[in-house]
């Protein structure tokens, strides 16, 4: 439905977009993750018509929009500020559109009335946006980008403003409208929670370019780089030399200890580095070795936090492992204890 | 604990009281005295006033005559002030939108003259002005006339010193009115589908207002009293309040009639600043006045 082509953008000489490509399809909420500066507002504004790219193209139902003005492009946007009109009531801020499109005033106070219903705030009409909570402004600003029928919708941070249980609640609330009215989502994020509860894909970005795109699962699980892997979850990520590749599983080793790498990670030869990203709450401590990677090493913490527990081992070869385990363990290892940590390689991803 | 209260109490006295006396001293104190001379009766020499009540004074602007000049001084207050946001506004908006650098150019432009006295500028408009001045000159050598046009001393030029003299009270508070827009209402204006054209009429423009009113009290409010600027620029037929008031006191030497007219003047002045007032304009927008 859009389709975004090497898109390349420069502000005052400095690369913003290097070449950025995506594609949603009817019905998708797609997030763009990554941190400040990464380019993600830049391309929701491209795709808004905000910005011009300097290269590239954009495809809203394969026609071709890269140079028409806002106003004549089929998509909305939830600003991050909100940007309700401060002079006009609620009504009128969310009739805006309607107006602009010479739509009859009976036919606007029906459609109004529907969005405050959609976002749960009938009879708000007549407020002034200055009277209105940063929830309800937000609900607001989403009515007003919604009541054209957009055949996307653009949301630059939507979220940000709000303290966390009303960012929970407003994260289930979008994506049940969402859900409802069946329009793509494009949504730019900088938290790893929000991507992952809300979208149906995510794509990190980083410094101009996508590094990563995929389903919640499939990132979290098959992470391609350390950037990814880092953005997404929690995890160590351990230093190896590649022994052998033959056979289709790599054959790892660190501090002389030989294991199995899995098997459809990047491209490895015999003598390359590559790092195993070992996810927090998949690493497992043990007296003895369990598995074919198990790593000796000596506990040095151990924090009880209710229901889990947060230890860290430092390995034999130097390097420290964090892991999370359930404070239901059979075995309570004690501080300065030798212990194992092992883990199922095929939940291990090797990153570069 | 009273006795704290109280000291308290005296020691905001004594920080205000300087303040005090100068405004009791040189404004309630002289206001009072023109209000006094208003109601008074002029001396039979003609040198200063006797202190017999009247309402003469007040009456006798009801006088044709007098209320004509009441009417020019109102038109031409009026014709300045629009003249004024028509050029202030554009400027102040394309100044608040420029590069920093811009900017800095731009309000240095605005700022300048003002270090300049007022009087030796409008003296520049009058050279310039001239029948052998250089605008004429310039005309003429291009051929666009053959025959100096009667520039000075005309309502034009009057309009024309005033408009130069107030613009800066335009351009500043539009300026900050437009410097402190949030763009991104613009941007959701356009995304809604509206033109760059009605984003402008249904977003900034009612954002700005408030710059424009404030600009609009500045430029009007000072032009009904300037009068140097028509004894300077204007012809003998352009009487304004200002050289009224100005010429029954030095000239005529009639000081009750004199200070009935100031009395008007500052009445008019005052129902300006309650009608922007009413209109929702805040105080400190026109604190310049």
């Amino acid at each position: 439905m859009l389709e975004i082509r090497n898109l390349k953008k420069q502000f005052d000489h400095a690369d913003v977009l290097r070449g950025v490509s995506l594609t949603i399809e009817t019905g998708e909420f797609i997030t763009l993750l990554g941190p400040s500066g990464c380019g993600k507002t830049t391309t929701l504004r491209i795709v808004a018509g905000l910005t011009e790219p300097d290269e590239g193209s954009v495809l809203l139902d394969g026609a071709d929009i890269t140079h028409l003005p806002p106003e004549k492009r089929d998509v909305n946007t939830v600003f991050q500020s909100y940007a309700l009109f401060p002079h006009m009531n609620v009504g009128k801020n969310i009739a805006y559109g309607l107006r602009v499109r010479g739509v009859k005033k009976e036919e606007r106070a029906r459609r109004v009335e529907e969005m405050l219903r959609l976002v749960a705030l009938e009879g708000f009409e007549k407020r002034m946006p200055s009277q209105l909570s940063g929830g309800q402004r937000q609900r607001i600003a989403i009515a007003r980008a919604l009541v054209l029928g957009p055949k996307l919708l653009l949301l630059d941070e939507p979220l940000g403003a709000l303290d966390l249980k009303l960012r929970q609640q407003m994260q289930r609330e979008l994506k049940d409208i969402q859900k409802r009215l069946g329009i793509a989502f494009l949504y730019v994020t900088h938290d790893q929670e929000e991507a992952l509860n809300l979208s149906d894909r995510i794509a990190i970005m980083r410094d101009g370019l996508i590094e990563q795109i995929g389903a919640p699962e499939d990132i979290y699980e098959r992470p391609t780089t350390r950037f990814a892997a880092e953005f997404i979850g929690q995890s160590n990520f351990l230093r190896c030399a590649v022994v052998d590749v033959a056979g289709g599983v790599p054959v790892l080793t660190y501090a002389d200890t030989r294991f199995p790498g899995r098997a459809g990670g990047p491209e490895l030869r015999a003598g390359d580095e590559v790092e195993v990203c070992l996810r927090l709450e998949r690493v497992r401590l043990s007296r003895a070795p369990a598995g074919p990677c198990s790593l000796p090493g000596v506990l040095k913490s151990r924090h009880y936090a209710g229901g889990s527990i947060r230890e860290t081992v430092a390995l034999q070869g130097g390097q420290e492992i964090l892991a999370i385990q359930q404070s239901s363990g059979e075995e309570r290892l004690e501080e300065g204890e030798r212990v194992y940590v092992s883990w199922n390689p095929n939940e291990a991803a090797l990153v570069r | 604990m009273k006795k704290q209260m109280r000291k308290k109490r005296d020691g905001a006295f004594w920080l205000v009281a300087p303040m005090a006396i100068w405004t009791i001293l040189f404004v309630l104190a002289t206001l009072g005295y023109i209000l006094y001379l208003s109601f008074s009766t002029r001396a039979e020499n003609g040198m200063g006033v006797t202190a017999q009540f009247t309402l003469d004074n007040y009456l006798k602007i009801l006088n044709p005559s007098y209320l004509k000049v009441l009417g020019n001084s109102l038109k031409l207050a009026a014709i300045t002030t629009i003249i004024c946001l028509l050029v202030g506004y554009p400027f102040g908006y394309l100044m608040a939108k420029a590069s920093p650098k811009r900017r800095a150019v731009l309000m240095l432009l605005v700022i300048v003259p003002f270090w300049t006295n007022a009087l030796v500028r409008v003296y520049g408009w009058r050279i310039l002005l001239m029948g052998d001045g250089p605008v004429n000159t310039f005309l003429l050598t291009l051929g666009v006339i053959d025959q100096p046009l009667k520039l000075l001393n005309t309502f034009g030029a009057v309009v024309l010193g005033m408009v130069y003299a107030l613009l800066p009270f335009m351009i500043l508070p539009t300026y900050s009115s437009v410097e402190k827009m949030d763009w991104t209402l613009v941007e959701a204006s356009r995304d809604m589908g509206s033109s760059p054209l009605r984003a402008f009429v249904t977003v900034t423009l009612p954002l700005t207002a408030p710059g424009m009113l404030a600009g609009c009290v500045l430029t009007f409010v000072p032009s009904i009293g300037l009068f140097f600027m028509s004894d300077l620029l204007g012809g003998s037929n352009d009487v304004f309040l200002g050289n009224l008031i100005n010429d029954q006191l030095l000239k005529s030497r009639d000081w009750p009639f004199a200070a009935a007219l100031s009395v008007v003047m500052m009445l008019l002045t005052s129902l300006f600043l309650w009608i922007y007032r009413r209109a929702g304009g805040k105080a400190e927008n026109i604190a310049a006045l």
